[in-house]
């Protein structure tokens, strides 16, 4: 398993969620089914931490883009966590370092969203 | 299928003159979770063949990006087709080469994914490829109905640093 999604002890409507290992496409579906039940149950703010992140794949990618556009129209979001350099390189590639942020705490995370 | 991993350099210590470098492969199924093998077995063998660790990253995204599109479009996720990655190192260029036997296709007609700070505008739709592309200075397609599709993608090695100026003992 390359991830694990939990309600956010700090504030009770966010979601934490910790990638892992590798976040490829093998085990997008399963995230992606797991972001969808999340947000249907009117939680559209996530929070990921990437700290232990080796490989960030397109597929994943798209699920998080995916969460993130939908979440917008209910002011939440994608915020990132503990972005290593693994993970730098692609977000810089994919435009996506400046959407998502690097931030160095969960809190600081949860604090931008309005 | 289980996979299998040839290194086709015999190990005599020797140099020997060949026409080619010797290629690493290996060859597994066609399944997702065989992924990690793949970018293991790359990583492995650019670290065996001294590459530095931000250049191994390029290449092991590049090819996992690769064998995803094979796995889920070439072969539709069957998963008992055979993939094949061979690796070499020629002329500072990091050369991958990935075999396949699904189905073909244009790729040109695959369009650029839309990126940009507008996220309700993103597409993301392409963007292993535009990754293979962006990662990579040659991404090359050739297929053949009957010998298997062939993908090379090249990774230009940084050049070697020269060698520091003898400073004389004592200077």
């Amino acid at each position: 398993m390359a991830h694990s999604c939990r309600q956010s002890e700090l504030k009770p409507n966010i979601i934490a969620c910790e990638l892992y290992g590798r976040a490829d496409a093998a085990t997008a579906q399963q995230l992606k089914q797991e972001l969808h039940d999340l947000f249907i149950q009117n939680k559209p703010r996530l929070v990921v931490s990437v700290r232990n992140l080796e490989v960030m794949s397109a597929a994943c990618i798209g699920v998080l883009v995916d969460f993130h556009r939908q979440a917008l129209a209910k002011k939440g979001g994608v915020r990132m966590v503990g972005v290593n350099p693994n993970v730098k390189r692609v977000l810089d590639l994919v435009e996506l370092s400046e959407v998502w942020g690097s931030y160095a705490s969960e809190e600081e995370a949860i604090k931008t969203f309005k | 299928m289980e996979s299998q991993v040839k290194g086709v350099e015999s190990g005599s210590g020797q140099p020997i003159r060949r026409k080619h470098a010797p290629e690493y492969k290996i060859t597994v199924a066609s399944k997702l979770d065989n992924l990690a093998k793949i970018g293991a077995f790359v990583a492995d063998t650019a670290r065996r063949l001294k590459m530095w660790n931000e250049t191994i990253l390029d290449v092991q995204v590049a090819v996992e990006e690769a064998c995803t599109n094979i796995i889920t479009h070439a072969y539709s996720l069957k998963s008992d087709k055979p993939i094949t990655v061979g690796c070499r190192l020629r002329n500072q260029e990091f050369i991958v080469r990935i075999r396949d036997f699904g189905a073909a296709f244009v790729p040109d007609s695959i369009t650029a994914p839309k990126l940009g700070k507008d996220i309700t505008e993103r597409r993301s739709d392409g963007l292993g490829m535009y990754l293979m592309r962006k990662l990579m200075i040659r991404v090359k397609y050739k297929f053949d109905e009957a010998r298997g599709n062939e993908l090379t993608m090249v990774k230009r090695l940084p050049e070697p640093e020269p060698p520091a100026p003898e400073v004389p003992v004592g200077a």
